[in-house]
């Protein structure tokens, strides 16, 4: 017999949460995690990553490890375009924001993001020829650094090649990132550049906190969710 | 109007100033003393390239400051001098030159007592300022930058400036990095024509989009072919650094005042131009004697007047465009010499003339117009070399790898520019003529023609010795002002040509980098866990486990070195015991390691690296192990869990995650088993719930049976815990019934809070490490890498039970086989203290006066009333009862081996 106290609804939090409670946001919850939704007004976070350089959690996003032949990798590319498609949450309503592919980040070794209520469908369509899919939604923690200054705050954490010859948009590149190992996805918000940094978890609070120390000489500011959704509106009915 | 202060007095600035110009122009001729002999220096090169400025800025010593632009309210300071520059007490040293001659340290002071009396007065006495004892109050001072390109020109000089223009009308993306605030190089400091040259290069270069300049920016070293490494002060950030990005409001000006830049570039061209080094005569390094090129650039980027009377050293008769530049600024050159009719210099404290074949020229400002040196320290960090050309009379590079090219002065080809100062080639000082035995050749560390000659007679005749004796082309000049004239003297002194007498190796960094600016910013990484800011509300103290943010117990004792503290440690520890041995206990496990091996081989990879049997463990069950090296070496220890058939939950000590992985998977590669290992450590929270009422704890949490028989010992679910999915795994290392609760570690806050509040009717309380280190302790449990460490054994550590020998094979197989066979040298034991003391980690055990022996863990036993711990002792003495002594703060203190473990030895309280 389960008891009353069980009965607490279970909620959960990234490696930031604190954090941004500490920095006066205003919290919510979004794809099912207690979020910074603002700092600030959406509205001026918005104009301040469109113009300099934001940084937001977005450690709710779904990802999946993918180990497969080198001669599967096409298969889980084509598999998650299409599944991406026809994903029975990925339609009207979802954020365009979440990037929702696969991302190849070495021979035999695969990425793949999409919305957190569809990892298990994208799981499937990640698992062909018996390929080995992790869901490390848990393990990474994700942070989105977005706008057009967003590569100058990288130089300074990364000795990865992030400029828009070497790095453009859908891409991605795996090394150090303020002395940790971190996956870096570019997936632009519209015209917005936008890099995506999965760190460890643990890690989480020191990036956030690396990153925003390098990005203070570009003004960085943190935005929320509000921002982020009005950054990337959400799908249109079909 | 800016100003800095320099000893605390303000010095009027101009734009445009460094330190050195505005406190030349302010009068100082005096700059620095001398490393050695605490000689009065002055300003000699004005280009960072000799040491005869260096000073504190702003705290930070060493500076040069003829490079150093100048900021409002800087505070500039003398070093090494006592007093002041002008009266320095440690100059008296001059009258004990004989007992300081040359490598005299290698000869004295050899016996330890001498040095100890030594060491403190000559610590004193020699140096290049002082590090602050005290942490900058500016934490943004320095920062690091990662930049790319196809094709990097180090140097900013006309050669450079074409350089660029023509790769990057090529097509390929160009960083230009000079270490000047413009462009232009030595044209910049030369007549008119040198300076119109040098901006029409300038403008060329800032009209190219893809040509990035980083000024102020000086390249100090080549690693690992293609990265070089930059130091530029004060930066300017952003990618466009150029004329047009500037103006584009691409800078921004920030705290920082030194940024590394690591550059990566497919090419690399070497345009580093060349240096002009100084003439070897008697006193040639007093205040007034200045290079050339050092008052050119006094005169032309300064604007400021050098002296009232000159004598300039030329070997054109006339001076060439040096006098006429002397006398347009209202300088009245008094004479011009050649050199070999050079004696000495005159002046105490500064230059009041030059003695020559010719007679005595009163003075103040002895002009240099020295040789010319190829700047190509890059060149031999590349693997190229600089060879001697004889029918040239220069060194030029030779043999560089294919993506590093040299142009311009640095590989012989001097710059053609109307109206400029001719370049003498290196003509080696000291090579043809014997130089002044008083004339210094090494600025840096005060060494004279005399002390290289003397070297050389005793023996030290080849380069890289005689640089190693001499501590010649040591300093912060790294050869630039004296190597050429070491070489000279070196070929003279030993009849070998200069080719045959050859160079001393480049190493980086080839100019003086601050220690700051290669730490970069305060980024240290730290690892927290999920519950981490529950454990600060809770008021915990904090241990550093690697990266790891561990609660040592908690209620704070910050000072627990004191008695206060150690006394509030003790309290806070005995409570948290109490908890778990009376009632229930729970502890952040969250570092621990945690891997998935997934795959139909898994079992097969595990059977492989653990010496434990692990092919038959059955879905829902847990299994200890250790994993050896071939040797049969403890590496590490942890828990198998086998969640189905194909899927196990592994978890490694703390520290060892990375290694295990990567053991793990270097046995997997190659032997096409469909196995993948994957870290999934910060995925998972995890708590041990622990004591005799941890059952009543978590049973109304969950629909999980965890009664004793269908959840036993050494068993592991996948349940739901308050409705977070989570994997229960039956373990006690505490020695209590209890679960591990690994859990996905965005639920850590809800579930830690949940389990203390509803663990309240049961007299919860959270553990840290020091008290689970004694709970593990009672029950003899070993932690891999604290009781054991590289030579350790499983035979020889007590745990040959874990090595199942009738496996087919594993990792240490044969080894341990072998360990077997005879009787261990040590053994891991067990001691229980006769009196009250507690020894500390790493005490000795001491038999007959010796040490044998060594403690790896104790800590005062609750259970037992008194201290208890593990310790490695020779096998003779390994037996239950036996005495032992060990040392305890130099006393020694009695002890008996026990056998069994010293709570619940049965395991009553574990399983039930």
């Amino acid at each position: 017999m389960v008891s009353q106290t069980a009965q607490a609804q279970p909620y959960r939090c990234s490696a930031v949460y604190r954090r941004h409670l500490g920095l006066g946001a205003t919290m919510g919850e979004y794809h099912g995690w207690r979020t910074a939704m603002r700092f600030d007004s959406a509205e001026r976070e918005q104009r301040s990553v469109r113009e300099g350089v934001g940084l937001a959690d977005v450690s709710w996003l779904g990802k999946l490890d993918v180990r497969h032949a080198e001669q599967e990798w096409g298969g889980i590319s084509d598999g998650i375009s299409a599944a991406s498609g026809d994903s029975p949450v990925g339609g009207a309503g979802a954020p365009t924001a979440v990037p929702r592919r696969a991302w190849q980040l070495a021979r035999g070794h695969a990425m793949v993001t999409c919305g957190p209520e569809e990892r298990e469908y994208m799981a499937g369509a990640a698992a062909v020829s018996g390929n080995h899919v992790t869901d490390v939604t848990s393990v990474y923690g994700a942070l989105l650094l977005a706008g057009p200054r967003g590569r100058d705050v990288l130089h300074k954490l990364t000795d990865l090649d992030v400029s828009p010859s070497a790095m453009p948009n859908e891409s991605a590149g795996q090394g150090g990132l303020a002395h940790v190992h971190a996956v870096v996805l570019r997936a632009d918000l519209g015209d917005v550049p936008a890099y995506w940094l999965l760190v460890g978890r643990e890690y989480g609070e020191y990036v956030w906190d690396a990153v925003t120390h390098a990005g203070g000489e570009h003004n960085i500011v943190s935005f929320g969710m509000d921002a982020l959704d009005a950054l990337a509106p959400r799908r249109d009915a079909r | 109007m800016t100003r800095l202060f320099f000893d605390g007095r303000p010095i009027e600035t101009r734009a445009g100033d460094t330190v050195a110009s505005a406190l030349y122009r302010a009068g100082r001729r005096i700059f620095s003393r001398s490393f050695k002999y605490h000689r009065p220096r002055g300003l000699l090169c004005v280009a960072g390239r000799c040491p005869n400025c260096l000073v504190t800025v702003d705290g930070q010593p060493s500076v040069r400051a003829c490079v150093t632009p100048i900021r409002d309210g800087m505070q500039v300071r003398h070093q090494n001098a006592t007093p002041s520059l002008e009266f320095d007490w440690l100059s008296a040293g001059k009258w004990f030159s004989r007992l300081m001659p040359v490598g005299f340290y290698y000869k004295t002071f050899t016996h330890p007592r001498a040095w100890k009396l030594a060491r403190q007065f000559i610590r004193r006495a020699a140096g290049l300022g002082e590090v602050s004892h005290v942490a900058t109050a500016v934490p943004d001072r320095y920062e690091h930058m990662h930049n790319r390109a196809d094709v990097a020109v180090i140097g900013g000089g006309p050669a450079g400036m074409r350089a660029a223009i023509g790769a990057a009308e090529g097509g390929q993306r160009v960083v230009l990095v000079d270490d000047q605030p413009e462009l232009g190089g030595h044209l910049r400091y030369q007549r008119l024509a040198g300076v119109e040259q040098a901006r029409g290069l300038q403008e060329r270069v800032e009209a190219l989009e893809n040509v990035e300049v980083l000024r102020n920016a000086s390249c100090f070293g080549l690693y690992e072919g293609t990265l070089l490494g930059i130091v530029q002060r004060p930066p300017v950030s952003g990618a466009a650094t150029n004329a047009a990005g500037d103006a584009a409001g691409g800078s921004h000006r920030s705290a920082v005042e030194e940024r590394l830049i690591h550059l990566r570039a497919e090419r690399i061209v070497i345009a580093t131009g060349a240096y002009e080094v100084p003439r070897l005569f008697t006193n040639n390094d007093l205040p007034g004697v200045m290079l050339s090129s050092g008052v050119e650039r006094l005169l032309h980027v300064h604007g400021v007047k050098v002296a009232e009377r000159a004598v300039v050293i030329s070997d054109d008769p006339d001076g060439g465009p040096m006098v006429e530049d002397l006398r347009a600024a209202g300088v009245e050159v008094v004479a011009v010499v050649t050199s070999p009719g050079v004696r000495a210099a005159t002046g105490g404290s500064q230059v009041t003339g030059l003695t020559t074949t010719v007679g005595h020229f009163a003075c103040d400002l002895v002009v240099v117009c020295g040789d010319w040196m190829p700047d190509a320290g890059l060149v031999g960090q590349a693997g190229g070399r600089l060879e001697w050309d004889e029918p040239r009379g220069a060194f030029v590079p030779a043999a560089l790898p294919p993506h590093v090219t040299a142009v311009g002065a640095v590989a012989g080809v001097p710059d053609q520019v109307a109206g400029a100062a001719r370049r003498e080639p290196a003509q080696a000082p000291g090579a043809t003529t014997s130089p002044s035995p008083q004339s210094f050749v090494c600025l840096c560390e005060d060494v004279t023609a005399k002390d290289v000659k003397q070297a050389i007679a005793e023996g030290f005749d080849h380069i890289e010795t005689f640089k190693r004796y001499t501590t010649v082309t040591m300093g912060p000049c790294q050869g630039r002002m004296c190597q050429l004239a070491a070489i000279g003297i070196c070929a003279r002194e030993t009849n070998r040509s200069m080719v045959a007498t050859g160079m001393t190796t480049a190493r980086p960094p080839t100019l003086p980098v601050s220690l700051g600016a290669l730490a970069g910013a305060r980024h240290h990484p730290t690892k927290r866990t999920p519950m981490h800011e529950r454990h600060e509300a809770l008021g915990c103290t904090w241990m550093d486990m690697g990266e790891w943010k561990r609660p040592l117990h908690y209620g704070k004792s910050d000072s627990a070195d004191g008695p206060g503290g150690r006394e509030a440690k003790a309290r806070a520890v005995e409570g948290e015991y109490r908890a778990v041995r009376e009632r229930v206990g729970m502890i952040d496990l969250s570092t621990l390691g945690k891997l998935q091996v997934t795959g139909t081989d898994a079992a097969k990879l595990l059977d492989k690296v653990y010496t434990n049997r692990l092919g038959d463990l059955r879905p829902g069950r847990s299994r200890y192990s250790v994993i050896c090296d071939d040797a049969g070496i403890i590496l590490d220890d942890g828990t198998i869990s086998r969640l189905a058939d194909d899927h196990f939950f592994v978890t490694t000590t703390t520290g060892n995650l990375e290694f295990v992985q990567q053991w793990l998977e270097w046995w997997a590669a190659g032997t096409r088993w469909s196995v993948h290992v994957t870290n999934v450590t910060g995925g998972f929270g995890a708590v041990n719930v622990a004591g005799p009422r941890a059952r009543e704890l978590l049973q109304p949490l969950t629909d999980c049976d965890l009664g004793t028989r269908a959840f036993p010992y050494m068993a592991c679910r996948r349940a739901e815990v308050a409705g977070v999915p989570c994997r229960l795994l039956r373990i006690g290392f505490v020695g209590e019934t209890g679960w591990e609760i690994h859990f996905p570690a965005e639920y850590g806050e809800y579930l830690w809070d949940l389990l203390l509040q509803a663990g309240q009717d049961f007299g919860i309380r959270p553990f840290g490490v020091e008290t689970q280190r004694v709970l593990r302790l009672e029950k003899k449990h070993v932690i891999a890498g604290v009781d054991t460490d590289a030579t350790s054994n499983p035979v020889a550590a007590n745990l040959a039970w874990v090595a199942k020998l009738d496996k087919e094979d594993f990792i240490g197989k044969a080894a341990i086989l072998e360990a077997l066979s005879r009787t261990p040298r040590e053994r891991l034991v067990s001691f229980r203290m006769t009196d009250g003391q507690v020894p500390e980690d790493g005490a000795a055990i001491v038999e007959d006066g010796q040490p044998v022996g060594r403690v790896t863990s104790a800590r005062f036993s609750f259970a037992n009333g008194k201290a208890i711990g593990l310790a490695w002792v020779p096998a003779a003495l390994a037996a239950d009862g036996q005495e032992i002594q060990v040392n305890v703060d130099g006393q020694l203190a009695g002890a008996h081996l026990v056998a069994e473990a010293f709570y619940d030895p049965e395991g009553t309280r574990l399983r039930s």
